[in-house]
């Protein structure tokens, strides 16, 4: 297996750390499914899901589906069991995703989600501009576009949703440089240009975008040491995912395999921003380290091809192809 | 989950962090029962708010305090002030639901302002908020605050897309009031740039106005992108290593199809060329002349520019368009 500098088993003791110590019952956090997501995507990426003891997969998958919403207070799924009871949270559009995810990386074949309940929910969420909530009163965004295009890919809801009303307001979120904004009009920012892309490759529908343009905007974001976000920015391990996975995305869409055309030095910035005591990734060398930058750094890796370690990503979804549920 | 400084913790300070969060999942564990009796009490309030002061990013809780305020505005309750007096009697609603919702919009930037300038949920409630007022003259007032609230954060941090997407939405308000211009937005943008030239976000909001002005302005619209190169030539000159101003100043260039600012941009592209040889802006500027060797230029850029030196060379096999 070729993983060069990155501890990889480091990362997944810390995941493994996290997901059966700290994000156990008892822990009120609004993005615990998020968190779950990310922890079991580092497992994931390091070839280890099968390692971990499947009485404590199991746990996992029943405290994912006891997070999942009726229809009647919603559908979908919520963040954790704190925030649930009835009439207290309904499901989110993100914590459906990760959900879904995170089940799918468990083994789990989606086989007890409510797919009406779920359709319902993203009935609920989608804006009349095309766009998605989080929730029935939450923002708006291309971040929860994108949960929504992975909830629908998932559980084959396309027919819940107005599929070009979401097309259109993708569209209209590039901007003159290439780049996509969180909403029509806004800066180019490159977390933002995944979420559109990837939205666009569920959809079936990169051909109505400047692809082109798109990915200028993104080899315009390596520096020697790491991509950044936008123009004269920092570089941020996150990126690796956002950027590098957008830029693969392209050279899928282009028919082209493997060969990304832009050297950021990836290897070298993503070693350096390890904890090498703890384990985990951090944005940068100055910074603690958490779950979303581990995830994202070693999943970036492997979309990528810079890390052999496991094998192929679906580049649209964030988890391994041969895990998603025909 | 960004922007926790790296620490080894001592003895006394992870005793420390963990009495903070036994206090913090206690104040949850109390919050979250509140809102299932749903306690729209002040007393409830005061907990909540003390959450979110801790944890803005905690949404449940916002939501909680949109409750709050339908609930109170619903019961026409008001909002009673120190001396006693009760404001609201015989109050309309829009004035009941304004008093509540201006103290809402002090607490809420007490968060921004002291403890998450970046919280998607905290800078969504004030849109929610605004929503709310019914009164023209009162919305439109608060909006002005509103803008000057998202400027003098955008001071500090003048590239904060939370800031300038708010302050969007704002003027994007105060327009369909009639009380904002494209001029207005033009002299804003201009502001930052003469403050940091590689204001990015900033040529951003200028690019969009360019490139909404009508094709049949003709010499106008020419006339205005030419300025403008003059403008971002600043930025080539005050930092040639820095793409922010490149990556703009060649958009405009092929905006209207005139050779004019085309040649502007690429006059100074040569100069700092001239100056500089191993520049990798100005090279990729020099690409737009249509009189180039773009294939040698290509070849300089894959060893001044060696990061992206896979594309060039897509570039020079032509399965790359528009790169420049």
């Amino acid at each position: 297996m070729q993983t060069g500098p990155i501890d990889f088993a480091k990362h997944v003791r810390l995941s493994e750390a996290i997901l059966f110590g700290a994000l156990s019952p008892q822990k009120y956090d609004p993005n615990r499914m998020v968190l779950l997501y990310f922890a079991l995507a580092t497992v994931s990426v390091a070839g280890k899901v099968t390692a971990l003891a499947e009485e404590k997969v199991r746990g996992i998958i029943e405290w994912i589906y006891a997070q999942q919403v009726p229809e009647a207070e919603g559908g979908g799924f919520r963040s954790t069991h704190t925030m649930g009871g009835v009439g207290l949270e309904e499901g989110h559009a993100t914590m459906t995703q990760c959900a879904l995810l995170s089940l799918i990386i468990c083994g789990d074949d989606l086989a007890r989600v409510d797919k009406k309940a779920v359709a319902t929910h993203l009935r609920k969420v989608q804006a009349e501009n095309g766009c998605f909530r989080s929730l029935s009163y939450g923002e708006s965004d291309v971040r929860m576009m994108y949960s929504a295009c992975v909830t629908c890919h998932l559980l084959d809801l396309w027919d819940s949703i107005d599929k070009e009303a979401a097309i259109q307001y993708l569209v209209s979120c590039q901007s003159y440089d290439g780049g996509f904004g969180w909403h029509p009009g806004s800066e180019g920012h490159g977390g933002n240009t995944f979420c559109c892309l990837a939205s666009l490759a569920l959809l079936g529908a990169l051909d109505r975008v400047d692809t082109a343009r798109a990915e200028k905007f993104l080899v315009m974001r390596a520096t020697a040491h790491g991509f950044n976000g936008r123009p004269n920015k920092d570089a941020d391990t996150c990126y690796t995912y956002w950027v590098g996975t957008s830029l693969a995305l392209l050279q899928r869409h282009k028919g082209a395999e493997g060969f990304v055309p832009v050297d950021a030095g990836l290897l070298g910035f993503v070693a350096e921003c390890q904890d090498a005591a703890k384990g985990g990734i951090a944005k940068d060398q100055a910074t603690g380290t958490d779950l979303l930058h581990t995830a994202l750094s070693l999943m970036g890796l492997r979309n990528l091809q810079l890390v052999d370690s496991c094998p192929p990503l679906d580049l649209r979804l964030g988890c391994l192809a041969e895990a998603v549920p025909v | 989950m960004h922007d926790r400084k790296r620490e080894i913790l001592t003895d006394v300070q992870k005793k420390q962090m963990d009495q903070k969060i036994a206090v913090y999942k206690g104040l949850c564990g109390e919050c979250t029962e509140l809102r299932r009796r749903c306690d729209f009490s002040d007393g409830a309030e005061k907990k909540v708010e003390k959450l979110l002061m801790v944890n803005p990013e905690f949404y449940t809780m916002w939501n909680y305090k949109k409750e709050t305020l339908l609930h109170r505005v619903e019961h026409d309750r008001p909002l009673v002030l120190g001396s006693g007096c009760v404001e609201g009697v015989g109050a309309t609603r829009e004035m009941v639901t304004w008093k509540w919702v201006e103290r809402e919009l002090a607490f809420n930037a007490q968060v921004i302002e002291k403890r998450d300038i970046k919280s998607y949920c905290t800078w969504h409630h004030r849109k929610w908020l605004l929503e709310k007022i019914g009164d023209a003259a009162v919305l439109s007032q608060q909006l002005r605050t509103e803008k000057a609230l998202a400027e003098q954060l955008l001071d500090a941090e003048d590239r904060n897309f939370h800031c300038w997407g708010y302050r969007a939405w704002v003027v994007a308000q105060l327009r369909n009031l009639g009380l904002y211009t494209d001029g207005d937005e033009m002299a804003h943008a201009r502001k930052r740039i003469e403050a940091n030239f590689s204001n990015y976000s900033a040529y951003h909001a200028r690019a969009k106005i360019l490139g909404a002005l009508p094709k049949e302005a003709g010499a106008a619209r020419v006339e205005k992108v030419k300025e403008e190169v003059e403008l971002v030539k600043n930025a080539f000159y005050t930092e040639p290593t820095d793409q922010s101003g490149w990556m703009y100043a060649t958009w405009l260039a092929n905006l209207t199809g005139s050779a004019e600012p085309v040649s502007a941009v690429l006059e100074a592209a040569r100069e700092l060329h001239d100056d500089d040889p191993t520049l990798k802006w100005p090279l990729l500027a020099s690409t737009l002349d249509p009189k180039c060797n773009k294939t040698e230029l290509l070849e300089q850029l894959c060893a001044q520019d060696k990061n992206r030196a896979g594309y060039y060379r897509d570039a020079m096999g032509g399965c790359v368009g528009n790169y420049a």
